[in-house]
């Protein structure tokens, strides 16, 4: 049941700047949707592609986001998407003829003329296919935002893609000379490029923030994954290595064979094999642990990230919030990740709409917005999308919420 | 007749504010609201998502109004509006869905089948675009992958023997292409047709055979599968199986071949191996040369036996991988020996391409 609401009365604000919205209505999300009811369109959607050889994808892929879109209410009233499986299927065959079957021919022809040394051309393209995966992540958010609409007003993305694609290079190669210490600043710096060419009809949103707060989150995952390596490493090698001593005695009583290495078959190392099995599993366990406590360490670092960037973006009169924390984060993407793995994916529409729950359950806004000041984009649309993203495999795993 | 109102929010899509209506179900939709009534018609409705009965909230949009939408919050709209458009029903939407989808499946198998059952060979086609110089180009770079760090074989009377064998039985193609043919210094027992009429005999094969009349009957099986233009047609086939894989994995796979690989791998169809002998069997007939020791070449190999001892392995990685010999092929190469021919090499020549690597 929705309730909407007619902004207040006209505030008497003379001491306000002219510049603030006297007139206008707040904003509030929520989250209108089943979940696990789409367990279903999973399991149909999976059938679908596997008999149709894969070619049904785009078309799943448009009905889950159909349906979580329709989920999201702002101020009771749904999004909506209104791309279609075609435009996806058309974008991905004009990316395969266009660029990968060339692509593919240069190799083929470098590998055949140049010998090994054809390798080189594959080196060289390299950085252009780097290149042109930013251009393709830039291209695929132009497409979600174009083909999202609320009130039957149109997002859009503005900007080039050619310079995002650049600077999503650039700061890439710089940033992995670093050790992650520029990933802070490059993120900051990318999504401003995105955000504050994000228009919601003809208006942009702004987006106001800076590297500076995310830095102290990012040095504590950091230094802290980096001191639980170092821990989890010593504590592997102090039980490990005591743990291994008869194998160790074993392998220096045992024969040798001629090369001067032990012989790995003979009967006194056989014996030990499952002790051999068990500090393998071990080494892995110890492994597994160290990862689940660093993706603890690292969510802290994304929640703040999505609560800065959240924080510092507004649209006319609206500043946005969002609640999340380190853990509940971690939690949310760990069990999805489960819950897919376990299902053979039939279940990721259903994971996908717990991150958009999780999401818009957490996002609401403050101040005043005039709904009637907002026009229709006027950008054009494009008729094919998401083509280069598909071929690249652009954000295969992120959540539609995420990587609109 | 309904007579029910609902009350909606409908906004023209020009800007982000609504009005608020009252809607009525009845000869379309009616909206009634501040600036005048409007209707929609079912066959232009659309909604957001599809209908169910039990929906407790509805968008809808028209094409008839490009951007305008209409959001009823009142729970009995639904299965209202569904008696009036089941085309907005789930099941609809499924089927609207779903047929596409099949229609492409079955032009799919239909294509494929097709192609199997006519015995169409687009691969075949394509290649035979291809200009002749690119083909030689091609075939050329080919052969030097394909040979890697092995040395080309040769030596004064080892060349000429090879020059009148290979040139007689060029002639007897009658297919006006000149063909190039390579031997290795490799133990492996084979030879290979490469794009652009070129050829590569392995030194292993030359010492398997008995007599020049087996090599003639290998070389000319190997022009058989160049006049048909095999070695191009499965590049091409394999670069477009690549592609298809792409689509079919969605972009997922990514994956690009290697040249030489490829080539060794390429595993000649049954029907390719069928032309290529019959091929074989004519230019042999047209050199007038028996088939008989071809046929017997088959059949020791096939008896699994080097006539010299040597190790099976370099007998089976070669000609078993790629051309498996079989006993119908023996049998074919035997049932054509109706003639008696003569020997396309003398005995010094012949001695003299044995001696070719030295």
């Amino acid at each position: 049941m929705s309730d909407i609401t007619q902004g207040p009365p006209p505030l008497p604000a003379p001491a306000a700047p002219p510049s603030l919205p006297v007139t206008g209505e707040p904003v509030a999300f929520s989250w209108a949707g089943k979940t696990w009811g789409l367990a279903g369109l999973g399991f149909f959607n999976l059938f679908l592609t596997i008999i149709t050889l894969g070619i049904y994808h785009f078309w799943a892929k448009t009905e889950v986001r159909r349906r979580l879109s329709a989920s999201i209410r702002v101020n009771g009233e749904p999004l909506e998407y209104t791309g279609t499986g075609k435009e996806l299927f058309l974008g991905f065959l004009i990316v395969l003829f266009a660029i990968l079957l060339p692509f593919q021919l240069a190799l083929f022809g470098a590998n055949l003329y140049l010998g090994p040394a054809g390798g080189i051309v594959a080196f060289l393209i390299l950085p252009f296919f780097w290149y042109l995966y930013g251009v393709a992540v830039y291209r695929a958010r132009r497409y979600r935002r174009s083909r999202l609409r609320w009130r039957g007003v149109r997002g859009a993305l503005a900007g080039s893609s050619w310079s995002y694609g650049w600077h999503n290079l650039w700061t890439s190669v710089v940033g992995s000379m670093t050790y992650g210490w520029l990933t802070p600043w490059r993120d900051n710096m990318l999504h401003r490029e995105t955000m504050s060419a994000t228009r919601f009809g003809d208006r942009p949103f702004k987006y106001l923030g800076k590297a500076g707060p995310l830095y102290p989150t990012y040095a504590l995952a950091w230094v802290g994954s980096l001191v639980l390596l170092l821990l989890t490493l010593g504590f592997a090698a102090a039980v490990l290595w005591p743990a291994s001593q008869p194998l160790r005695d074993a392998i220096a009583h045992a024969p040798t064979l001629d090369n001067g290495q032990p012989d790995w078959k003979s009967p006194e190392i056989k014996a030990h094999w499952p002790l051999i099995a068990g500090l393998i599993a071990a080494g892995y366990g110890f492994l597994a642990l160290y990862g689940l406590i660093a993706s603890v360490l690292w969510s802290l670092f994304y929640a703040r990230e999505y609560r800065y960037f959240t924080g510092e973006t507004a649209l006319e009169g609206l500043r946005f919030n969002l609640e999340v924390k380190g853990w509940s984060l971690f939690w949310l993407f760990f069990s999805n990740t489960l819950m897919s793995l376990l299902t053979l994916t039939i279940l990721s529409p259903v994971a996908e709409a717990r991150v958009a729950r999780y999401f818009v359950n957490r996002l609401s806004s403050e101040g005043l917005i005039d709904f009637a000041a907002i026009q229709q984009s006027q950008a054009r649309l494009s008729k094919t999308g998401e083509g280069l993203a598909e071929a690249f495999d652009v954000e295969a795993n992120s959540y539609f919420i995420l990587s609109i | 007749m309904d007579t029910r109102t609902y009350a909606g929010r409908y906004s023209d899509g020009k800007t982000a504010a609504t009005a608020a209506v009252t809607v009525t179900i009845g000869d379309g939709i009616g909206i009634a609201g501040a600036s005048g009534p409007v209707r929609w018609t079912y066959q232009h409705l659309q909604a957001a998502a599809p209908l169910h009965w039990r929906d407790d909230e509805v968008l809808l949009r028209n094409d008839e109004f490009p951007g305008a939408t209409l959001f009823i919050a009142d729970p009995g709209f639904a299965s209202a509006l569904l008696k009036r458009a089941p085309g907005l029903s789930p099941s609809s939407h499924r089927w609207r869905y779903a047929v596409p989808g099949l229609l492409i499946t079955a032009a799919v198998l239909i294509g494929i089948g097709a192609v199997y059952g006519l015995g169409l060979n687009p691969a075949q086609d394509v290649a035979a675009l291809v200009p002749h110089k690119l083909r030689v180009s091609i075939g050329e770079q080919a052969v030097k992958g394909m040979i890697g760090g092995s040395e080309s074989c040769s030596s004064t009377d080892g060349d000429k023997a090879l020059a009148k064998l290979v040139n007689e039985l060029s002639k007897a193609t009658e297919s006006g292409k000149d063909f190039n043919v390579r031997v290795v210094k490799s133990a492996i027992v084979n030879a290979f047709a490469l794009p652009g009429e070129q050829v590569v005999l392995y030194e292993g094969l030359i010492n398997e055979a008995q007599s020049a009349d087996e090599v003639a009957g290998v070389l000319a099986h190997e022009m058989g599968h160049g006049i048909e233009l095999h070695p191009e047609a499965g590049i091409i086939r394999s670069l477009g199986l690549t592609a298809l894989i792409e689509l079919l994995a969605s972009g997922q796979s990514g994956t690009l071949t290697n040249t030489g690989a490829l080539l060794l791998e390429l595993r000649y169809s049954r029907e390719a191996e069928h032309q290529a002998d019959a091929h074989a069997l004519r230019i042999l007939k047209n050199a007038n040369i028996s088939p008989r020791p071809f046929s017997g070449f088959f059949k020791r190999l096939l008896k699994g036996g080097s006539s010299d001892g040597k190790s099976d392995a370099s007998v089976n990685m070669g000609i078993f991988s790629t051309h498996p010999p079989t006993p119908e092929r023996a049998q074919m190469a035997a049932d054509a020996a109706t003639y008696p021919g003569k020997p396309a090499l003398t005995d010094a020549e012949w001695k003299a391409l044995k001696a070719i690597c030295g």
